[in-house]
């Protein structure tokens, strides 16, 4: 019996560390590690699959979008004349660097969702502009996949796709309008794509 | 009476020779690639996981050839349905306008002359043109660093009108000589935000303008500016 049971602590103390890894805390330890290594194939590898697949699929319409930028400008150009092209702005900002702005991310709770789901409240701490720090409380979902925990944001992934789509096909639109002649000028084709862009964002948001 | 005719005034008072008078049209400095351009600022401001996924955003303006603009562009989400993120992004747009003035060693005097052609306001949630266009370009600058995007020598611009007559006699004289004592870069015409400002509003403000048929007339003695017409 009682080899049984050195037997029982001796799997315990082997099994603890692989619990450790696997859990919530963990994963919180897993983001913040990988953003402070600006690694955003890392980062991005702690979110659940439906996540990452909605994250490429985020890409992929922000992509289609920037080039509907380009695509309007060429319009503006070829129907107005030169000059349209989008001028780089800089204050754009990339992943690697949202994720440097990353300092902590502390775990308040956690409520069990079910077997392989977990709510939870966490802290974030981040440097905003000028270095300002941001502490923001959220909840999250993290689910568990193949046992390891992971992190949920398809929704938000999903939700900001569907806008980018929704603002791209507005300036696809007023593409069409360009070519067909529909306005007297290039500042009057602008607004007409601002305001398509604008109304994509109210009707997101009823 | 205009600018330039108070300074031919007050050379035929003083006595003075013969004064030629020039208008040039926007062109490349050594320094400056673009007569005419412009540039802006953006700034997105979200938590640090709505950063992580955001939609597409940037500018809604741009300005055709022989034109430039000024103003900002205030975007404001407060966050709901599909994508709940406070969102803001911000942009200021400001307007670099250069001559090439190699041909002078000393003026007489410089008044910059150019047009106010359209604008837009942001009335929440449309964006509307403006008959007549308004003015937000509130200052003229000069161009100090080789992004155009950092100015300095900073001056009011005059109230708005069909178009405006800037007296630019101590900024061009700054551009002449050997070294110079300022870099020609241009100048910038910013406002009413010069740049972004540390809080962003909770507001969808937008107030562009668009600004063309910039002309520079230079009054000079040509006995001083061997390389100028005489």
């Amino acid at each position: 019996m009682k080899r049984v049971i050195a037997g029982g602590w001796l799997l315990f103390a082997l099994a603890a560390p692989a619990l450790a890894e696997n859990s919530p805390e963990d994963l919180l330890r897993r983001l913040t590690q990988t953003a402070a290594q600006g690694d955003a194939r890392g980062f991005l590898s702690n979110l659940s699959n439906a996540s990452q697949r909605e994250f490429a699929n985020l890409q992929t319409a922000k992509t289609e979008f920037s080039r509907a930028q380009q695509s309007f400008a060429a319009a503006l150009d070829q129907r107005f004349g030169g000059g349209h092209q989008p001028v780089r702005i800089v204050g754009d900002q990339d992943l690697t660097s949202v994720l440097a702005r990353l300092r902590d991310i502390e775990l308040l709770s956690t409520r069990q969702l079910g077997p392989n789901k977990i709510q939870l409240r966490v802290r974030t701490l981040s440097k905003g502009f000028k270095g300002r720090e941001v502490v923001e409380e959220d909840t999250f979902t993290a689910v568990r996949e193949q046992g390891r925990w992971e992190l949920e944001l398809a929704n938000l992934a999903q939700g900001a796709r569907q806008i980018t789509t929704g603002q791209t096909a507005a300036f696809n639109a007023v593409i069409q309008q360009v070519r067909a002649g529909t306005y007297k000028d290039d500042i009057s084709a602008m607004i007409a794509a601002a305001n398509a862009r604008r109304n994509v964002l109210q009707g997101a948001h009823g | 009476m205009n600018r330039l005719s108070i300074s031919i005034s007050l050379l035929i008072l003083t006595g003075c020779g013969t004064v030629n008078s020039i208008t040039l049209n926007p062109s490349p400095t050594a320094l400056n690639p673009s007569a005419i351009t412009w540039n802006g600022d953006h700034r997105d401001t979200e938590g640090f996981w709505c950063s992580i996924i955001t939609y597409g955003l940037g500018p809604s303006f741009s300005a055709g050839d022989g034109q430039t603009l000024s103003g900002f562009e205030d975007f404001f989400d407060p966050g709901s349905g599909p994508f709940p993120c406070v969102v803001h992004s911000d942009d200021v747009y400001r307007g670099v306008v250069a001559f090439d003035l190699s041909q002078f060693d000393n003026i007489v005097s410089a008044d910059l002359k150019f047009s106010v052609d359209s604008s837009v306001t942001g009335a929440p949630p449309t964006f509307v043109g403006q008959n007549p266009p308004a003015c937000n370009a509130t200052t003229l600058g000069m161009a100090s660093s080789s992004d155009l995007r950092a100015f300095d020598n900073l001056v009011s611009l005059p109230p708005c009108g069909p178009s405006l007559d800037v007296g630019v006699s101590d900024q061009v004289r700054q551009w002449l000589g050997s070294p110079p004592a300022h870099p020609n870069f241009g100048f910038v015409i910013a406002g009413p935000k010069l740049s972004l400002p540390d809080d962003l509003p909770d507001d969808n403000n937008t107030n562009v303008t668009w600004y063309g048929n910039f002309q520079l007339t230079v009054l000079y003695d040509p006995s001083q500016n061997p390389r100028a017409p005489q």
